[in-house]
Formats: C-alpha cells, structure tokens, sequence
C-alpha cells in the first residue's frame, strides 16, 4: 500500500494536469486520423478471433438500421471527445473491434459488473458491440465449465500472448496469504491467477470499483483485506473503469479506443480514462440549477423532492465525485441515481464506501480523531476546539483580572 | 512612578489596510464557508431558480474573498522578507535572542503580567510566531479551497486561460495525497483548518485586549492608528 | 467402488466435488472461493447506511437485499414504536421493481443457463440466439425498472418509509409500454394465455427433458419453505403435502467450519426455497398439478420458476396500472434522536426467502445476519442429514445431469458467502 501511494504521489506531480484537453488541436487529430486509419487497415487484414460474428449482420438481425448505427457511432464519438470527423473510423472500430482478443475474469465480487454489462443493460448498440469482442474467456458467462473451461482459458492465453485485453472484475483478497479467495483445482490464489493473466496480457482493465480499488470487500474493516488491480499489477498499462457497477458505455468507450489507436486512452492521476472521469457528476447534473439556487431537498419525499430540487443536504456526493452519469446514466440511458432523487455516493472514487458513501452531507460526516475513539462531525470537532479555547482564555482573564485587582489594592494602600 | 508615554509606530498603513481586508474577507469566507458546508438557510421563495442564485451568491462571496486572500498572502510572503519597516523573518530564526524573548513574553502572558523582561517598543518573537501560524493556516486553506475549486474549471478552459486551472493543478493537487487521498479528505481538511481559524482569531482579540489593559501601553490602537506608546521611565 | 471425482467449477465461481459411487453421482461437496465478509463491514456504521451497502451483497439480486434491508429497518422502527403506514404508491413502486428483478432473472436463467445445459445434456448443438432472445426481455425489464430505481443493479432509492423517486405519469406510461413488450414476447414464446398451455422455449425444455429421460430427476424429501407474506407469494411449510403456517423462531443458521458458507435449517431440517416452494405454499393450481406427477423433480422446478416470472409479468402490469403518483413517496421524516431497535426484514428474492436480520443501538448497526435463499437449498448438512441440494443430486447418471440438477436451484455463489 505504501509503495502504491508514494506511487500516486509522483504521478501528481509528474501528471501534465488533470484537466480534460478536449482541443488539442487540429494538426493533432490530422495526425490521429492517419494513424488511426493505419491501425484499422491493420485490424482489418486479420482474421475474427471470436466466433466471426459480423456486426453488420447481427445489426441487421437485429433490426437495426444503418442509421441508428452512425447515430450511435457518433454519440459514441463525442463521449470518447474526439472530433466529429472521427465518427466513419469509430463506426469502423466497432466493426474490427472483433479482432481484439479479451479475457475477462471474476475474482472477489458480487457479478454486478458483468450483470450490468453483458446481460441485461447498455444502449442496445453498445450491448451488440460488446457482444462480438471476442470474448475468448469469461468466467460467469462461460457455456463450458470446469476443467474445459481452464483450458479454454490456456489456449486463449497461449494464443494471444501479448495481444489479449484482460478485463477483472471484483477485488483482490490478499488476507490470510491470499486464501480467502483460491480457484481452481490447484487452489491457485487470486493474486497468484490475476499476476499469471496480466503477465500475457496487452493492457489490464478493471472494471468495477471492487477492482479498481478494492471496493466494498476493503470497506472498513476491511475483513479479507483486499486491494485493487493496481496495487497488484506492475508494470503493465492499467485502466481504471470505476463505478458500482461500472457503466457498460464507459468499458465499451475502452474497447474501441484501444481499437481505434492501438493504445489506452488520457488516463487521470488514479489511471480512470479521462473521457468518462474528466467532469464531476455536479459539473452536469440536471440538479445542479436548483444547487446554485440554494433549493434543497430537506427530507425524503418533501416538496423540494416533488420538484426535483439538489440532493446535496441529502448527502449527494456529486460535487467531489468524477463520472459521466450525469450524461449517459444507466440502464440504455433511461434513468440514473441523482434521477430518482437519491444523492450520488460517490462510487467511482477511491474508499468511497468509508468517505463518502453516507447519506448526509460532509459537513455532518463523521470523523475520527487522529487518536481513534471518538466519532464526531467536523463542526463538533471545531466547536469543542472553540469551547475549549474558549474556558482556556475565560481562566486566564478571570485570573488577570484578580491579579490586577491586587495590584492597584496594593498600590492604594 | 510617573511615567512618561512616547508614541512608536508599529504598523505602516500597508500593513493596516492587509489587516482589515483580510479581517472582513475572513468573516465572509467562514460565514459563507459554513454554507457552503451545510446550506443553514432554506430559500422557498415563490421564484424561479434562475432569479435566487443562493448558494451562487455564498460560494462567488467564499471565492472572492479566497482571491483577496491570494493577494494578500502574496503582499505579505514579500514584506516577510523584504519589508524596509520590520522584516519580521527575522524574529522567526530561533537563535537565542529569540528564544528568549519568546520565553519571556509567555512567561509575561502565564505569569499575568507579573514579570515583564522584554522590550515591547517593536514586534516580539511570540507575537510573530504566532502571526505567521496564522499565514500557514492560510495558506494550508488557499490550497485546498484552490484544490476543491479548480474541479469546476475541469474543461481546462476559465475566463483568464488555460493557464489558471493548470496552474491550480500544478500548485494543489499534492493537497489530495497529503490529507488523506480523496476529494473529500480535502475537504474534510478545508473546513476544520476553517475551526483552526476561528481558534486562532478568538485568541488573537483576546490577547490584543488583555495587553491592551495589562501594558497600559495602547497596543489597541497599532491597528487603528498604526502606533502605540510605549512607557518611557523617567 | 466409490470414487473421488475431480473438482468442476459452477456458476463461474463455486466448485463441486463428485463422489461417485457404481458409476452413479452419490455425493457432492461444494466449495466457495471466497468471501468478502459484508456482514462485518456492516457492523459499526449507521443504520441507514445499510441500504446502500445491502444490495451489493450480491449484484444478481441486489434488490431484493435493498428491501430485505429497509424490510428489517422498518420493523424495527414499528418494534420501537414508531408508527408509520407507507402508502400505496411507495408500496407499489418496490413491489414493482422487485417483479421486474425476478423477471429478468428467471428469463435469463431459462436461456443462459438451462437451455444450453440441456442441449448439452442432449448432444445438440445450442441454439445462437438464446443470448438476444434472453437480452430481449432483460433490456425492456430492467430499463422499466429502472425508470423508478435509477439503476439496475444495485439501485439505491428506497428509503426508511417510502422511496425516494416521485415518478409522473408519463413515466408509468413508459414503463406499462415496456411491460407490454415483454408480455407480448412471452405470449409468443412461452406461456398461451388462453388455453394456459405451454409454447415454444418452453416446449423445447419439455422435449429435451423428455429425451434426456430426465423429467423427474432430482427428488428430495418434499420440504418447501416460503418466509414473506408479499403481493405475490404467502408464508408457510409445505411438507409431505401438508401446509402449515411459519414460525420465525425454527429457523436455525448453524456455521460449519470447513466451508465459507453458513447452514440454514427450519425446524431441524433442511427445506427448499424458492419459486416452487413459493407456488406450492401459495397453492397455485397449475404448478400443483405438474408437481402432482413429477414432485420435486427438475420439470416440476423449472417450470415454477418460469411461470412465476410470466406471472408476474401480469403482476407487474396490474400494479402500473392502479399506481396513484399523486400519493406520498416517503412518509417519515428523519429521526434526529438516536435510535436503538432490532428487526428482521424477509424478502421473497428470484432463489428463494431472504432474510436480513439488524440489531441497531443507538443508530449503529450493531449487528447484522443475512440468510440468503441459495445458503437454504445449499446447506451442507451432515452424512446423515444431507441438505436439499445434496438430496437431489443423488443417482445423477453422469456429471452433466449433476449439474443441471444444481443448476435447477438457480444457484448463486456470491449470495451464498457474502
Ligand atoms: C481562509 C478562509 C477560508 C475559510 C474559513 C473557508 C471555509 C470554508 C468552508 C467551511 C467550506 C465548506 C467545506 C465543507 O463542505 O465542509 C469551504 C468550502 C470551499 N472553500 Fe473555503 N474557506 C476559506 C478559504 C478558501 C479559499 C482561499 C478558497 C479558494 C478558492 C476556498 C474555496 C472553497 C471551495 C471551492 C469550497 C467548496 C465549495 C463547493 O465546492 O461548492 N476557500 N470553505
Ligand atoms: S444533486 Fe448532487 S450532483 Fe446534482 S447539483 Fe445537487 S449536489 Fe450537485
């Protein structure tokens, strides 16, 4: 853990910023274009790992027009904050994205992740897409099991050593030498399996908050002791896809960059890919008018919630927060938390279930002393320190002013 | 005894004017701080969100005051080292003369002004100390306020350039690792500097009073007049 | 001649170990990977916190595990005197939402899970279209779900006394339209509504069944448990063909130290829970009359859970349509005084009854149980008194039948250890 945060320190100061450079100007993305447009041709010539699904067939399956692909292409173009001139190569990029070998695998989780992913919740393009990666390994999805399933699992890592994606899902126990978590029939500890995927792999994303930074399993207190994909892996390209459950669109949004440009996207100083953690939730919430206002939901279901007034005295969390929900939501857009007047806890940020994750605002957290033991809000803290200033300076002047009684009684006399 | 008063000067006007500019702001700062923190008043006005602008209104007051405050913690980092009146680093450097006179002014404070063996004509080592405490609480609130600022201005874009949020970056961003590896442990550390503060002022006026009455020597009137005066024994 | 097998992985994450004994399936033993130990983690922070934590127990069925958490908050606000009456539109929000989750989940399980198993079973190659028809009914149900939960999983708007979204009309609208859709896919697919006679996917689970001569397979002492008493199932103990009513107090969880998850018994046995259990108890005419000729045997069970889904798909559309949205959301104010209460909040989940229990003092969780339905169906037991499961996997002819049988249960590692 030390060496992870002295790690993050340098990164602060190394980092050119954390701002969002959306315009990098035009002689850099003429420069973009043509590599991109290279690394497609490249994409292109090789075969389909997966099952060679065709995305153009599957669309058409599916009932979808042409349009509707172009139209998703380019909305997903303006989330990725490129240009719109980029939007035939992303359209493009979805369509060799099949060429991409990922492995996906689940450690200490609940199955969320994949459960918001590739079961149930996407706008329903991004949800197709998603299903012709090829996905040459998932451990929940997986039709085969058991032994045929690990070595599924082998040949894949054989196969596409150095080229696979490898996506992890859920945290990584490292309490009692790693035995809270063991897989397999060589009882292989989850650290030991996530170390020997991420040694063959081309880049490691973790998708979720579990495996970006432990999640709810390193909740205080933290009973297996778990830790996140970067505390573990070294060495290698990371990305960050926080969120609990993490947005389909964002892990979608990785995917096609990496086809798109061969490489990982902006990341941010906890390796979250700027296009998706770039703005705070409140920089876009449709609240936000209302905060600005000074209009407060002031309990659950008052007449500020009837009109949709900030949640911020309900504890929203959305000013220290970074995501895009406030711009893609959830389930194929239709909805998210801040929608249904419930306050954002702040899920894609890190010991967010110990920082922020409580349902009122950070003026009443509670925290403790350096000392440990007492819990008390901030405000409780400063007061106590007031009053104690305060009894201190009320001894010292009762006392002068005896002191000075004296003296003038002497001098009297 | 009889004594005899002789006037010195103690502050300049420059010094003066730093103190009251930053006495209001830090009045507006905590008060529209608080609100920031936890809204206490609740706008049910009849009116369009668009016309109120509540929390807009506290949070430009809390920034404009954070600028003031910019500025004036710059004029007085300069005067700190620079000053031509009293370079008041000077008595920072804990050599002994300043040790001492720093033991003797608490001595003179705890033993309620029963033993006085310094020389109160100019600024002592305590009373600076104690000054530039307050000029790191500052600063420690310059950064993180500046740190939880710059977030709004995430486009890398604000109304005076890019260089502004970079440069926020640059100069803030460390206060994320240093209090505790989130934004809210910003801005769990913003707010109970802000308690730190208040400590500090309460101890500040009282302090500013007592020797007031106990030195019979004025110090009230340094932030007035700029002077005081000093007992000259006959 | 009995025989040790390997170790096979299920359900992505638990292991089975096989004992075989003359060639057939006499034993098993299943082994969790992991736990995370959420119920610790709870214990210690505030009460309300509990419903942003609770659901991700288990991101299959986080919300059952949100209601089951404000259930057992609740009633212990009612234990401690604090009276409250949610209305109408709150209840119907939550029961809807809670229709959709066992919708989508028992829709998915029948094409991801049991279908392709049982082609497997058959030696037929499986069908390519069972993932989009699955996605189908999952996209449209939980995104009318989420039109009130904001997300799916681990939504987070209920509160102590109501919810928290306050939905127009115009979104029960959206939702009664997506409803519909399903309703519609499921008419043409599964159930016939008039004549109440099975349809397509569903006569194929019968066929593979029939020509896997499995029908039947997979019986145990005939012990079902239903806990809550909700819009759609009621409580009670159905065994041998006798129901009786329920008693909190036989409930027993029992901690084995040689495996990560906890044994659950009622009444000193071990029972059944889940949507069979539910429509047995419920004494539901037609799932009665299939559990009359294949008692608890595999058709018996995937039927029940596939009818309950279509169920309460009509359910779901009945309680859009009296929804009052100009009704309260929530109707407690928030306690300033502290709290010290205990409760037990019962949820009937997708697997089965849930139960979360909280002991609060002075608005601090100080402790919290959760008995999940996948803990009762996979209790462990003993030689002697083997859990319902284990029963059931008894005379298996091969591993693949084993696993179809487990698999029946609708079996979840994750809820199982927390
Ligand atoms: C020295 C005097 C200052 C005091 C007493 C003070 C006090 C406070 C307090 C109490 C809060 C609320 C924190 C919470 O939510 O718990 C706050 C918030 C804030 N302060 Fe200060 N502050 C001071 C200076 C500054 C400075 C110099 C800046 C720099 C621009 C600043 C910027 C902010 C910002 C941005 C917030 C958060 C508001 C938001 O995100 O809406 N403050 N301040
Ligand atoms: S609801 Fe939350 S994110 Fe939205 S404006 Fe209010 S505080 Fe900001």
């Amino acid at each position: 853990m030390a060496e992870g945060r002295d790690e993050s320190i340098k990164k602060l100061f190394d980092a050119k910023s954390a701002k969002v450079n959306t315009n990098r100007g035009e002689e850099y993305f003429a420069d973009l274009y043509v590599k991109c447009q290279k690394r497609l041709g490249e994409l292109k010539a090789m075969p389909a790992t997966g099952g060679g699904v065709d995305l153009r067939k599957v669309l058409e399956e599916d009932g979808f027009e042409r349009r509707d692909f172009l139209k998703w292409a380019s909305a997903t173009t303006a989330m990725l904050m490129l240009p719109a001139s980029f939007t035939p190569l992303v359209a493009e990029a979805a369509e060799v994205m099949n060429r991409i070998p990922v492995v996906w695998i689940e450690l200490s989780d609940c199955a969320g992740n994949s459960e918001a992913l590739l079961r149930s919740d996407g706008p329903k393009i991004d949800e197709i897409v998603l299903d012709i990666i090829s996905l040459e390994f998932h451990e929940t999805l997986q039709a085969a099991a058991g032994h045929q399933a690990e070595k599924q699992l082998e040949e894949a890592l054989e196969l596409f050593r150095g080229k696979y994606i490898l996506f992890v899902e859920g945290a990584i126990p490292l309490g009692i030498d790693g035995n809270f978590g063991t897989l397999g029939a060589k009882a292989e500890t989850f650290k030991d399996h996530l170390l020997r995927l991420a040694d063959g792999a081309a880049a490691v994303v973790a998708v979720g908050s579990c495996a970006t930074y432990g999640g709810i399993p390193a909740a205080a207190p933290n009973p297996t002791d778990a830790v996140g994909v970067m505390d573990i892996v070294k060495g290698k390209p990371v990305i960050n896809i926080p969120a609990c459950p993490a947005n389909p669109a964002n892990i979608v949004g990785v995917v096609l960059h990496y086809a798109l440009t061969g490489s990982v996207p902006e990341l941010d100083s906890l390796l979250r890919p700027k296009f998706a953690f770039g703005y705070r939730i409140h920089d876009n919430c449709e609240r936000r008018a209302h905060f600005d206002a000074g209009e407060y939901v002031e309990e659950w279901g008052d007449e500020g919630a009837k009109n949709n007034f900030c949640l911020y005295k309900m504890g929203c969390k959305g000013p220290m927060t970074f995501n895009n929900c406030s711009i893609i939501r959830y389930n194929e857009s239709v909805n998210w938390p801040i929608g249904v007047g419930r306050g954002c806890i702040g899920c894609s940020e890190p010991d967010f279930w110990d920082k922020y994750a409580y349902e009122r605002p950070m003026a009443n957290a509670h925290i403790k002393a350096p000392t440990g033991g007492v819990e008390r809000t901030v405000d409780q803290f400063g007061l106590g320190l007031l009053t104690a200033a305060g009894i201190g300076i009320g001894i010292h002047a009762a006392a002068s002013v005896m002191a000075g009684k004296k003296n003038s009684d002497e001098k009297d006399a | 005894m009889k004594f005899d008063y002789k006037k010195i000067e103690r502050m300049t006007p420059a010094m003066r004017i730093i103190h009251w500019a930053n006495a209001i702001c830090m009045i507006a700062a905590i008060i529209t701080g608080l609100y920031i923190a936890h809204p206490y008043y609740q706008s049910f006005i009849a009116e369009g969100a668009v016309d109120k602008y509540v929390m807009a209104w506290n949070r430009w007051v809390h920034f404009i005051s954070a600028i003031i405050f910019d500025v004036t913690s710059i004029v007085v980092v300069y005067l700190y080292f620079f000053s031509r009146f009293e370079k008041p680093y000077r008595k920072l450097i804990p050599n002994a003369k300043n040790v001492k006179e720093f033991g003797e002014v608490v001595l003179n404070l705890l033993t309620l002004n029963r033993r006085k063996r310094f020389d109160s004509t100019h600024s002592d080592s305590f009373n600076t100390t104690y000054f530039t405490i307050f000029h790191l609480l500052l600063f420690f609130m310059l950064f993180t306020g500046l740190q939880l600022y710059v977030h709004g201005l995430e486009s890398g874009e604000s109304s005076i350039g890019a260089w502004w949020p970079a440069f926020l970056h640059i100069t803030t961003d460390w206060t994320i690792p240093v209090t505790g590896g989130t934004l809210m442990d910003v801005r769990i550390a913003h707010h109970i500097t802000m308690w730190l503060i208040i400590v500090w002022i309460v101890f500040h006026i009282y302090y500013q009073i007592w020797r007031t009455i106990f030195w019979e020597e004025g110090d009230i009137a340094i932030v007035f007049g700029g002077s005081k005066f000093v007992k000259d024994k006959e | 001649m009995i025989k040790k097998d390997i170790i096979e992985k299920i359900e992505g994450e638990a292991d089975v170990v096989f004992t075989k004994k003359n060639g057939v399936v006499d034993d098993i033993d299943l082994i969790f990977p992991y736990s995370r130990g959420i119920e610790s983690i709870l214990e210690g922070r505030e009460y309300r916190d509990a419903l942003v934590i609770a659901p991700r127990v288990c991101g299959i069925c986080s919300h059952s595990h949100l209601i089951a958490a404000v259930n057992a908050i609740e009633d212990g606000f009612r234990k401690a005197n604090i009276a409250f009456e949610l209305t109408e539109k709150a209840r119907c929000i939550r029961d809807f939402a809670l229709s959709c989750e066992l919708i989508q989940n028992h829709i998915k399980w029948l094409y991801l899970v049991i279908l392709p198993e049982l082609y497997k079973i058959n030696r037929l190659e499986i069908p390519g279209d069972l993932i989009k028809k699955a996605s189908k009914i999952t996209y449209a149900i939980t995104k009318a779900m989420a039109i009130f939960t904001g997300q799916w999983p681990h939504a987070s708007y209920v509160v102590a006394g109501g919810v928290s979204c306050d939905p127009s009309y115009v979104e029960v609208l959206q939702a009664k339209a997506l409803v519909d859709e399903v309703l519609e896919y499921m008419h043409e697919a599964l159930f016939n509504p008039k004549e109440m006679s099975i349809l397509k996917d569903m006569e194929s689970v019968f066929t593979l069944l029939e020509k896997a001569d499995i029908l039947s397979l997979c019986m145990h002492t005939e012990n079902f448990l239903a806990l809550g008493d909700t819009f759609f199932s009621r409580s009670g103990v159905y065994k041998e063909g006798i129901l009786s009513k329920i008693d909190i107090e036989k409930i027993e969880e029992i901690t084995r130290y040689e495996s990560k998850a906890k044994d659950v018994l009622y009444d000193h046995e071990f029972v059944e829970v889940g949507p069979l259990a539910r429509a047995l108890i419920n004494q539901d005419e037609i799932v009665n009359g299939i559990y009359k000729e294949y008692k608890s045997g595999i058709w018996s069970r995937i039927f029940a859970r596939i009818f309950e889904g279509y169920t309460l798909t009509l359910k779901a559309k009945e309680i859009l349509e009296c929804m009052d949205v100009s009704q309260q959301s929530c109707v407690l104010s928030h306690h300033k005084k502290s709290l010290s209460f205990s409760g037990i909040g019962i949820v009937e989940a997708a697997r089965g009854s849930l139960v979360h229990e909280i002991v609060i003092k002075e608005n601090r969780i100080d402790t919290y149980n959760i008995i999940t339905p996948s803990q009762w169906n996979l209790s462990r037991g003993s030689v002697n008194k083997k859990g319902v499961a284990r029963q059931a996997v008894r005379g298996a002819r091969s591993k693949e039948e084993a696993y179809l049988i487990l698999r029946s249960f609708d079996l979840c590692s994750v809820c199982t250890t927390q």
